[in-house]
């Protein structure tokens, strides 16, 4: 598959920036990286392949594979493999997103924010 | 599996018709991705509990065994692996010949084994060639020598850039190298994972090995930089 991952040569990405040479800086920056990395390596090779994975992530379309972090693409990657396998349902993603989100609204009501 | 009874019975088009052909239920990627797109802009850190709790719920994760392999990578995978393993083919002729012709089995020697690590390669740097890994297409990467990948190796400035201007790249790693040196540019694919050989810095003779592996950097073991030079003595 031809898309914006295979990316070697092009122009125009700019100047490479180190964090922090050497391994000081820290393996994850936020908590929800660390997550999705743990979620990552406990589901591949019991439920996905490393070449699904990576296929799934190439998969991702193009301006958001450019523009999303990286573990945010590994999230897209998994959960769609999840969904693929049958493992996960859009209706469980949809229901439990909209509980999240509904739990968050009625905290903002009780907190004034509303 | 393309040409092999291409002929039989695919003269129906409409896959919906034939769920049986679908040993895992697969859902059509169409409406993974019509789900994916349409919660996409809630916060990752949202989506990303979901699917914890979700994959929880469904018994396929168990968040004990999550935090115990992530602090693994955090805590006890890592360059100082790799690191090791230089210094010691620094010092030891022999070991330094194992790794270049079976850097498994001589990476394997010190303990050093697992996942993204089944297919090594050792690059030895010399005064005359330089040794530089990238991988364009994603991000792999000889986790049991080197850990998780920084930042930088999976951006696109250095995937696009080190493969068409390696010299540039490095100078900005602060790695300027002679006109006369040759860099050679690994890309990795999706089996093989390659270690840097730095050379051995000036002044290092007679240390022991775990002198010599506070000289070796992540770094120079992906090719962006040379191994440290020891301070000077008082």
């Amino acid at each position: 598959m031809n898309s914006v991952h295979d990316c070697g040569g092009f122009d125009g990405f700019g100047r490479v920036v180190p964090e922090g040479y050497d391994g000081r800086e820290p393996v994850f920056k936020e908590e929800w990286e660390r997550r999705m990395c743990g979620l990552f390596m406990i589901t591949i090779g019991a439920h996905y392949s490393d070449d699904e994975f990576r296929q799934s992530r190439e998969r991702l379309e193009p301006v958001k594979y450019l523009t999303r972090p990286y573990y945010e693409q590994w999230w897209f990657a998994v959960a769609r493999l999840m969904m693929e396998k049958g493992l996960l349902t859009p209706e469980d993603f949809a229901r439990h997103l909209a509980a999240g989100r509904a739990a968050a609204g009625s905290a903002d009501i009780l907190a004034g924010d509303a | 599996m393309a040409g092999q009874h291409d002929d039989h019975d695919h003269d129906d088009h409409a896959p919906h018709d034939h769920p049986h052909e679908d040993p895992f239920h697969r859902i059509h990627s169409e409406e993974a991705d019509a789900l994916l797109m349409s919660i996409a802009d809630i916060e990752i850190s949202a989506r990303v509990k979901a699917l914890e709790e979700l994959l929880t719920q469904k018994g396929l994760v168990d968040p004990a065994a999550l935090d115990a392999v992530v602090d693994l990578y955090e805590n006890q995978i890592g360059p100082k692996n790799g690191a090791r393993v230089i210094a010691r083919a620094w010092a030891d002729p022999a070991y330094r010949t194992w790794l270049l012709e079976d850097p498994n089995a001589a990476i394997a020697d010190l303990g050093f084994t697992g996942a993204q690590g089944e297919n090594m390669v050792a690059l030895e740097n010399t005064d005359s060639v330089h040794n530089v890994v990238v991988c364009t297409l994603c991000s792999c990467y000889p986790w049991p020598v080197l850990g998780l990948p920084p930042v930088w190796y999976k951006s696109m400035a250095y995937r696009t850039r080190i493969v068409r201007d390696p010299r540039s790249v490095l100078a900005e790693f602060g790695t300027v190298l002679p006109d006369t040196t040759e860099i050679r540019v690994w890309d990795s694919n999706s089996e093989v994972r390659y270690l840097v050989v730095p050379r051995r810095p000036e002044g290092t003779e007679g240390m022991d090995e775990a002198a010599l592996a506070a000289l070796v950097t992540r770094d120079s073991m992906i090719g962006v930089t040379e191994a440290l030079t020891p301070e000077p003595a008082e």
